[in-house]
């Protein structure tokens, strides 16, 4: 039987606090950018007008037509109004990563091995998700 | 001692005193509305002729209502916006469920800081469950395009189907404050899956581990694939597995569920950024409207009746599901 330690760990204030400002940042982030977006002060790529014809269709069938990228080709569109949105999406989709690289820090200098292992594979799987490798799409 | 009571009556306790009839009143008109959006969409159907902008408003609007309603009744905003929002809106459900992952993603970002501070979410905890589920949710989000792809009708039904079994899960689900854990388990102390946190009422120190580890984590995995598949916020299963399965307090088990969203959902949601299926003019009203609605939740939850809105979610639910089913068959 292996000794139960009842401690909470030790990076879990830090990591509270970087979801904190991190979350608060994306949702302003995503407020303003669709403030301009809505507002039409930056161009959207899919027009407001086509908007309603394409949002019933299926993903594949939406992409075609509207000429909407996929992949990361969002991030050469980021000065269109409707991609402007991403910045806060991404930034929202990306504070556990940056909060798993400060717990995989700590874990490495409290020198625990498994829980290191599984923080590393979690970090991997989010650069899969995040790649695009695995499963290609877009340009 | 075991203690097994129903999870809405141990959270909240329903008041006492002569403002209740007042307040029910409330919850009554309430809950009258919370029907009445998605009624008034459905009448109109996709056709109505409608600007983008107004689409925008009623999903705020409804998105409001269902976090407001989400939290009054113990449960994540995803489980409800899903089939709603895909039975009742013109959306395509590619985007429905792209949109639905990012909302339980924001709820439970908003969420997290504060449960990590006071020691109910557990960090420990969490690692090796959101591991498994964030794996498996990627398989899920590619399973839900690669057979939405196929037929979007596969989809609509199964979620249908999900959504039935999970008015089931409610209604029957139980659940313990303070579950018997003799001992920890082999894996939970190689994972070191236990920790301390303040019982607020009592000021007491509760010490907690787990049991039964490897199974709870296998639960993980459909919990996973679930999530990803239909872009639903999963509280509703990893509450029962952590806190009945594996022993975990309650309020440890609420915590760290709706803390570990926050894992599990950001691999899905990349999935779906990556393939595209993110539409802002569906996803900024939504994350907004349930951020408020949860907001305002919070708030007034200690004045009205949890059992009678829990009751009347469950029935929404319901509707949707046998909707769901319904568009599956095009009728």
């Amino acid at each position: 039987m292996t000794q139960l330690d009842y401690k909470n760990s030790s990076f879990q204030n830090t990591y509270a606090q970087i979801l904190n400002w991190g979350s608060a940042l994306g949702l302003i982030c995503m407020l303003i950018t669709f403030a301009l977006y809505a507002f039409g002060i930056l161009e959207p790529l899919v027009s407001f007008e086509k908007l309603p014809e394409y949002w019933s269709l299926p993903l594949s069938e939406y992409l075609e037509k509207s000429g909407a990228p996929a992949g990361w080709g969002w991030v050469e569109n980021l000065s269109r109004g409707d991609y402007s949105n991403y910045i806060g999406i991404a930034i929202l989709t990306s504070m556990t990563f940056v909060c798993y690289i400060g717990l995989f820090f700590d874990q490495i200098r409290q020198r625990k091995i498994l829980i290191t292992i599984l923080v590393v594979i979690e970090l991997v799987l989010f650069i899969v998700a995040s790649s695009n490798l695995l499963f290609p799409v877009g340009h | 001692m075991n203690i097994s009571i129903n999870i809405s009556s141990s959270i909240f306790q329903p008041e006492n005193n002569p403002k209740y009839n007042l307040r029910s009143k409330f919850t009554f008109l309430s809950l009258l509305l919370f029907l009445l959006i998605p009624g008034l969409v459905f009448a109109g159907g996709s056709d109505l002729d409608m600007p983008w902008w107004g689409w925008g408003i009623i999903l705020f609007l409804t998105t409001f209502i269902i976090g407001l309603f989400g939290v009054l009744a113990g449960i994540g905003g995803g489980v409800l916006f899903v089939p709603l929002v895909s039975s009742f809106f013109p959306f395509h459900i590619d985007f429905v469920r792209g949109a639905g992952l990012l909302i339980a993603l924001g709820s439970s970002l908003a969420a997290a800081p504060t449960l990590l501070k006071k020691d109910l979410a557990s960090l420990k905890l969490a690692i090796p469950v959101a591991l498994i589920a964030s794996a498996f949710s990627i398989v899920g989000a590619m399973i839900g395009l690669w057979l939405s792809s196929v037929n979007p009708a596969f989809i609509q039904g199964s979620l249908g189907v999900l959504i039935l079994m999970i008015v089931v899960i409610m209604l029957m689900a139980k659940s313990s404050i303070y579950p018997v854990v003799k001992e920890g388990d082999y894996l939970a102390g190689l994972l070191g899956l236990s920790g301390t946190y303040k019982e607020g009422a009592t000021g007491k120190e509760v010490r907690w581990t787990v049991h039964r580890t490897a199974i709870g984590l296998f639960c993980f995995v459909l919990v996973g694939v679930l999530a990803g598949m239909f872009g639903l916020g999963a509280g509703w299963a990893n509450v029962p597995i952590l806190n009945l399965l594996m022993g975990a307090p309650l309020k440890i088990a609420v915590a760290t569920s709706s803390f570990s969203l926050s894992i599990t959902d950001t691999t899905a949601a990349w999935v779906y950024l990556n393939k595209g299926a993110v539409l802002p003019i569906i996803v900024v009203p939504s994350i907004m409207g349930i951020m408020a609605g949860a907001n305002i939740g919070a708030r007034i939850l200690p004045r009205v009746k949890p059992t009678l809105i829990r009751k009347m979610v469950i029935i929404v639910l319901l509707l949707a599901g046998v909707r769901s089913i319904l568009k599956a068959f095009g009728i």
